[in-house]
């Protein structure tokens, strides 16, 4: 017994210890904790505080009772969200179109950012490069209509096109085959440009010294692109491939509602959408709650999963 | 050492303010709705009465009418006037037309709903009631109403619109017939009289003269109009989401052959090549109004309310003679295009509405006389009374100032008729011919009747459940067996959109409908 209360006194005093040189520290470093507070204020507010609504995902959420009053339903929500076909059509959907993005346009900026640092007069990279930053500045509602219309298979750019090679005009946007391809497509359009500043960034901070030994060492271009650059971007592309891995179950809502139309429905409806029209159109908040939170968890398991991989690859991973 | 004290001090405060700059900021978003629950704690005059003027709260339907100079949807010219006749503080929360309902629904949720909540669609106000957003509002018209009380007592009518599960839970006024027509058909009559045809009276009809059309123009597109769909299956009496009774038995719109025939129909029409190939994606109608108002398009599927795109024609090719086109019959019968029910707004009272005595005096104030002045302007400046009829004295000042009030007399007793258009019309010729050719579609569109065999639609989760899935699954059918080729046919969308009523359990919805059918038949007498 007198062993433990000694134990404890021994805690009690580190705890002290501990806590007295946190506040030292607190004080040294006043300004760097104080420029902290604001986003730790946010993240409270706008983020952890909005998971305390996630309980209505084990609720039957009225308007009138709230988020509390609602009645508890258990997993009911659950039960109904993976016993309906729709769920598996909205998650096949959700799931191919991040695979095609995957493969296609996550490495879009990287292609992309090594041809401009290969670019060697600076006016002409800088030009370029603010060229493609444009379209990431407008929204989706104007892009959405400048996409349209350069796709119409009677007025569009693209089909005038084809129609020189002789080929028949496609209806892209509304055709199964084609609506996620023109997705994708659209989706680089907007955001490869603005993609390549990380990996630039990136490639600034390789020395030197490491092309200049390439070069003795008689390497070309491609070569050196290989051996030099690459490597020394592979920690940037692996951080952003477990982000982009966290957005596995996610579509962006706004590119999805303006390019989708009744004929494509089928390959069109992804979880963003499905949510919206479900949930916040239809009012049943506590079903597409469910179904949010089943996404939020697989997204977890998803990056976890990677982030492991990544570190077994020998890459620092995100934590 | 101290100076840095002092100045960590300052940095201190400093991160404060932003913090607090940016949480009232955040709440200072919330606009006019976050007002009304402070009612409550107004300031009191120095005699200590709360002679504060009594304050209510409405939604309102932003279609982007206001024009900068005239201010905005919750401060403008209108809003004072509204303010300063009714002495009640009105304050206006506009939602988005196009996106009315989800965002009224998120504005429930976070519980920053204005008083007064209203919609067209009597459903959305049935989705309220079981959500239990609203309250029922019978007693307070019995308590504090005179004028609506009256009104409802001699358009007794009106009461079933406004029952759901047994209580009255909205208030509406009847709709002018002018708002109860609604779509309609236009066409060309110059481009009939170049080919020396008549005009259509049956859907075949329909499709040869358009045909002709096409071969004498052949850049021309014969078929346009944002209303196309709806227009095949009105004329064929089966609108996809209305109910039919059938040998006595109630069955959904979507599922009759009726409405295979339109999708027939719309097939064909594509096939033929006589409408947009692009119209599934012309999603805002921009393409088809642009065919119409350069004169490239001879028969228009849309509205007989048609002043813009007939003044943009006639002001492009003024030689072209728009006509309203009579609904054609169908194998199926001679039916109107869609027509409105009697109702007009749907007002729903919140539940946490803090003064409903004010509420329904407000309501009362504007169906006694706030209405007309909101709809017309104000004699002298907008309108002069002619034979009894408000008449426009300028039709450009009228539509930007006055056309974006008509929509803050939610409540009316308008007894506008077809010949008054006219002379509610400015001076000018090319007003007055489009009002003629307003006032002659008006009549046109009323010549027959829209097909309703029930007069609103039944409203419960078995169906609103089955639909939330099957709209969107009939949408991408219908669209593949029109653009798709000889492969897909309309039996064969028939035969989908069936097996589909069927899997997401339609027998019950109809079973659950036909209870509610047999339950209510009497009062729809």
């Amino acid at each position: 017994m007198p062993n433990a209360g000694q134990l404890n006194a021994g805690t009690k005093e580190m705890q002290i210890k501990r806590s007295r040189s946190f506040r030292k520290e607190l004080s040294r470093n006043r300004f760097l904790y104080g420029m902290l507070v604001p986003v730790i204020a946010y993240l409270l507010l706008f983020k952890y505080g909005p998971m305390f609504g996630e309980i209505i995902a084990f609720k039957n959420y009225r308007l009138a009772d709230g988020i509390w009053g609602s009645a508890w339903v258990g997993i009911d929500n659950f039960v109904k969200l993976f016993s309906s076909t729709d769920f598996y059509a909205v998650l096949r959907n959700t799931l191919v179109l991040n695979v095609y993005h995957l493969v296609f346009a996550f490495p879009a900026p990287i292609i992309l950012a090594l041809l401009l640092n290969e670019v060697r007069v600076e006016w002409y990279k800088r030009t370029l490069q603010n060229l493609l930053y444009i379209p990431h500045f407008i929204s989706w509602v104007a892009l959405g209509s400048i996409v349209i219309a350069l796709l119409s298979p009677s007025t569009g750019f693209l089909n005038y096109v084809l129609e020189l090679f002789g080929l028949e005009p496609i209806y892209f946007l509304a055709d199964t085959f084609w609506w996620p391809v023109s997705f994708i497509a659209s989706g680089i359009w907007k955001e490869a440009g603005f993609g390549t500043i990380l990996y630039l960034a990136a490639m600034a901070s390789i020395d030197p010294t490491l092309y200049e030994a390439a070069k003795i060492d008689g390497a070309r271009k491609a070569r050196q692109i290989w051996h030099v650059t690459l490597p020394g971007i592979r920690s940037t592309i692996a951080i952003l491939l477990i982000l982009q891995v966290g957005k596995m179950m996610d579509v962006g809502f706004e590119q999805v509602f303006v390019l989708r139309n009744n004929a494509v429905s089928s390959v069109s409806e992804v979880i963003s959408t499905y949510v919206y029209t479900r949930g916040i159109v239809n009012l049943q908040y506590s079903y597409t709650t469910a179904l949010g939170l089943f996404q939020s968890i697989i997204a977890l398991i998803l990056v976890i999963a990677v982030n492991r991989i990544i570190k077994a690859m020998g890459e620092r991973g995100l934590w | 050492m101290k100076t840095n004290r002092v100045h960590g001090s300052k940095m201190v405060g400093l991160i404060v303010l932003i913090i607090m700059l940016a949480v009232t900021a955040c709440s200072g978003n919330n606009g006019a709705p976050a007002n009304a629950p402070s009612s409550g704690n107004q300031q009191k005059d120095n005699n200590g009465n709360s002679a504060a003027p009594k304050k209510v709260s409405i939604s309102m339907f932003d279609r982007g009418q206001v024009s900068s100079d005239e201010g905005t949807y919750e401060e403008n010219r209108w809003v004072d006037w509204i303010r300063e006749q009714s002495g009640i503080d009105v304050t206006f929360a506009p939602v988005p037309r196009n996106k009315a309902q989800d965002t009224l629904n998120i504005m429930i949720a976070s519980g920053q709903a204005p008083d007064l909540i209203w919609e067209y669609d009597r459903n959305y106000i049935g989705r309220l009631v079981s959500q239990g957003a609203i309250q029922p509002v019978g007693e307070y018209i019995e308590k504090y109403s005179t004028s609506y009380k009256k009104y409802l007592e001699e358009n007794p009518e009106l009461v079933p619109y406004l029952t759901f599960n047994g209580e009255m839970y909205a208030v509406a006024s009847k709709r002018a017939i002018t708002a109860v027509a609604n779509h309609a058909m236009w066409i060309r009559q110059d481009w009939l009289d170049e080919l020396d045809l008549k005009a259509p009276t049956t859907v075949e009809e329909l499709v040869e003269v358009a045909k002709k059309f096409k071969e004498h123009y052949p850049d021309s597109t014969p078929i346009v109009g944002g209303n196309k769909s709806d227009i095949y299956a009105a004329l064929n009496g089966a609108s996809f989401n209305h109910w039919y009774l059938e040998d006595g038995k109630m069955k959904f719109g979507a599922t009759l052959d009726r409405y295979g025939d339109a999708i027939a129909l719309e097939k064909q029409l594509y096939d033929l090549g006589l409408v947009d190939r692009e119209y599934l994606t012309d999603t805002t109608n921009q393409r088809s109004n642009q065919l119409w108002t350069t004169g490239k398009a001879g028969i228009l599927l849309g509205q007989w309310s048609n002043e813009p795109l007939n003044r943009d024609l006639l002001t492009t090719v003024p030689d072209a003679k728009p006509v309203p086109l009579e609904a054609v019959s169908t194998k199926n019968g001679h039916y109107g295009t869609y027509q409105e029910a009697p109702p007009s707004f749907f007002i729903a009272f919140s539940k946490d509405m803090k003064d409903p005595e004010t509420a329904v005096k407000y309501l009362d104030w504007l169906m006694d006389k706030g209405w007309y002045t909101l709809v017309n302007g104000m004699e002298g400046t907008h309108y002069e009374m002619v034979n009894g009829v408000p008449k426009q004295l300028d039709g450009a000042k009228f539509e930007k100032e006055v056309r974006y009030a008509a929509e803050y007399a939610v409540l009316r007793q308008e007894g506008v008729k077809a010949e008054d258009l006219p002379l509610k019309a400015a001076d000018d010729p090319l007003s007055q011919q489009v009002a003629q050719l307003s006032a002659a579609a008006l009549n046109t569109a009323l010549l027959h009747e829209f097909r309703r065999d029930i007069p609103f639609q039944p409203n419960f989760d078995e169906i609103n459940e089955i639909r939330s899935t099957f709209d969107t699954f009939l949408n991408e059918i219908r669209a593949k067996a029109t653009t798709q080729g000889p492969k897909y046919t309309a039996e064969w969308a028939l035969g989908e959109i069936r097996k589909e009523w069927e899997r997401l359990g339609g027998a019950k919805a109809e079973e659950v409908a036909n209870a509610w059918y047999e339950e209510n038949k009497s009062t729809f007498e």
